[in-house]
């Protein structure tokens, strides 16, 4: 497949304009974001109330709703967000292919497996890492599988498919573990940490998590050059020097880093990558490297508005940051398929 | 001067024998087209000779040293490779795509340097792409791509220049626009080796022929001896018009023809209802 989404074409090349306006603008978007995520909850604070108590200066009631509810919960919130942004744009830029996306290829629900897996067997209980552990290593195989479909020549539409049988596989396995759970208040464990949510973690879950989220996310960045020589092809790409096996290793050890960690501590949270690199691919001008830090800005930035949209919304049981997600995300695929111009062959 | 050549080159694809004993040499400031029917193995040697693939036996040689020798990005400051197809995966702009030539010239996460920049302009100035510079690629016409995709490779500032069917589905001004700049390069002291399909281009812009058939190269020489009357009726199995004007030779394929009695070749396309 090769030029394949249409976006407007801008008269002035988007590709010359320095990243740094949109980096900062999106900072600036997060850090408002951050701050009226730590102000909107269940309890009524005053706004400087609330930074002084995430400093852990004013009443103990409310020092305990901001640093270990509302903080943790943000946090997690902001590295997940960025993680998924930051693997779409890279998973994208390596397949080439505009609908790759860790929820649609499977990546997700095999990091979900993995960690379903560490807790039917009681691994949880024994090591304190075997639940981002296992889930890493079921991210890590999906994605090692889908690449060796792309390598193998494969068409685009082979890859969805494939990615849509490894997540149906994975799925599949995930209810067999409930099927087979012998506690019922287990399998309700199950179920609501998949339906994906960071509601109620606390700061043992941000720092499980967030040396794995920064180390994947370095390792996707050093894939950035590769993927713009990737855009000729993967001859073209060689030719210009570019060690393939060096950039397959970054994606793949990347992507189950950043998303086998998030997963393992949230639960399955789907298309940020997707919507996220799709709608900043214009202004940066489509180049793959250029797409990477945006999209991991985004990405925090776009969880950080979920998070908080699910909060805002009074009416009954707090819906889960994933099926908010999903709900959105989902059209948006669709109708990028749609919008697809050559097909997916 | 830059020599590039092959000693009992073979080739493999999976268990498919691609290529079989092929030794020839490509040296610097000539055309040399890489001619053959459908399947005789064209693409392959290009590319086992800028090594996107391995040897299955043989070698491969630049300037004396074997390729395998060379770190990737040694060769990629050699060989310059111009893929069939003229692929983009994502619409960048005109610009951008040249400058990924100048990738091999640069450090892990060294940015362009002006210099970088002069030389992505001289290659957009040669190839005549200077005023498409800030287009999407996706919105040029095939002759343009082409031009664009042929500046990308100058801009790595390569001694060497493999293109594999650079004027396939290309309108005939183009393919001669084409074929004027590779013969520029050449002249200009570059070693140029590209696969053609066309045998009147072949015949006018190619200083040396190479001839291959299933996998083997047949022939090689000026165009004169190459493209005479038996060998296409061996290996394409046709038979064409041979002509002049104002002394340049020129050559049309004319009609299909039945294969040779020495030729062992299993006869598929004739039939003896088709009249």
């Amino acid at each position: 497949m090769s030029v394949s989404v249409s976006a407007s074409a801008s008269a002035a090349a988007p590709a010359a304009r320095p990243l740094w306006p949109l980096h900062l603008g999106l900072g600036g978007l997060i850090l408002v974001l951050f701050a009226l995520s730590l102000q909107f909850g269940y309890v009524d604070v005053a706004p400087g109330r609330v930074v002084a108590a995430a400093f852990g200066i004013g009443d103990d009631k409310l020092v305990t709703i901001v640093q270990d509810l509302r903080l943790p919960r943000t946090l997690l919130a902001l590295m997940i967000g960025a993680a998924m942004g930051m693997s779409g744009a890279v998973l994208q830029g390596l397949l080439r292919n505009p609908l790759a996306e860790p929820g649609v290829l499977g990546v997700t629900s095999a990091a979900g497996l993995g960690a379903i897996v560490a807790i039917y067997f009681g691994l949880s209980k024994m090591l304190p890492y075997a639940v981002p552990v296992s889930a890493m290593i079921g991210a890590g195989v999906a994605t090692a599988t889908l690449y060796a479909i792309v390598a193998a020549g494969r068409s685009g539409l082979t890859l969805i498919l494939a990615g849509v049988a490894i997540s149906g596989l994975c799925v599949a396995l995930q209810s067999l573990a409930m099927n087979l759970s012998p506690n019922p208040w287990a399998v309700n464990e199950m179920v609501f940490w998949l339906l994906g949510s960071v509601k109620d973690r606390s700061f043992t879950d941000v720092a499980l998590v967030a040396p794995f989220i920064a180390l994947g996310t370095v390792v996707l960045v050093t894939a950035g050059r590769a993927l713009n020589a990737l855009t000729l092809g993967e001859d073209a790409a060689l030719s210009l020097g570019v060690s393939l096996s060096r950039v397959r290793l970054a994606a793949v050890v990347g992507t189950s880093l950043a998303v086998g960690a998030s997963v393992a501590v949230a639960g399955g949270i789907g298309f940020i990558g997707l919507v996220v690199p799709h709608l900043l691919r214009p202004a940066v001008g489509h180049l793959p490297s250029r797409l990477l830090v945006p999209s991991a800005l985004g990405g925090a930035a776009l969880l950080l508005a979920a998070d908080m949209a699910v909060r805002l919304i009074q009416e009954g049981p707090e819906l889960h940051l994933g099926v908010v997600t999903s709900l959105l995300g989902a059209p948006f695929f669709l109708y990028l398929i749609l919008k697809t111009k050559t097909g997916l062959s | 001067m830059t020599v590039l050549q092959t000693q009992g080159l073979a080739a493999q694809l999976g268990q498919k024998r691609i290529l079989s004993d092929v030794s020839v040499s490509f040296s610097a400031g000539q055309v040399t087209g890489l001619i053959g029917p459908n399947g005789a193995g064209k693409s392959t040697l290009i590319k086992a000779l800028c090594r996107l693939i391995e040897p299955a036996a043989g070698t491969v040689q630049l300037d004396g040293a074997p390729l395998a020798g060379y770190a990737r990005r040694d060769l990629a400051r050699r060989l310059g490779y111009l893929p069939q197809g003229h692929t983009t995966h994502w619409p960048l702009c005109v610009e951008q795509v040249v400058t990924l030539g100048r990738l091999p010239h640069l450090g892990p996460f060294e940015a362009a340097a002006p210099e970088d920049a002069r030389m992505v302009e001289e290659a957009m100035a040669k190839t005549d792409v200077l005023a498409l510079r800030d287009r999407r690629v996706d919105t040029l016409s095939g002759g343009e791509r082409a031009r664009v995709m042929l500046a990308r490779v100058l801009a790595s500032q390569t001694p060497v220049l493999l293109a594999d069917e650079p004027v396939a589905a290309l309108d005939p001004y183009h393919q001669l626009h084409l074929m004027d700049l590779l013969g520029q390069l050449a002249a200009e002291g570059r070693l140029v080796v590209c696969v053609l399909h066309d045998l009147a281009l072949a015949a006018r812009f190619c200083d040396r022929l190479v001839l291959m058939d299933r996998g083997r190269v047949v022939a090689t020489g000026p165009a004169d001896q190459v493209l005479a009357p038996g060998h296409l009726r061996d290996t394409y199995r046709i038979r064409a018009l041979y002509g002049a004007e104002q002394d340049e030779p020129y050559v049309l394929p004319w009609r299909r023809v039945a294969a040779s009695a020495s030729s062992n070749r299993v006869r598929t396309e004739v039939s003896p209802w088709s009249h």
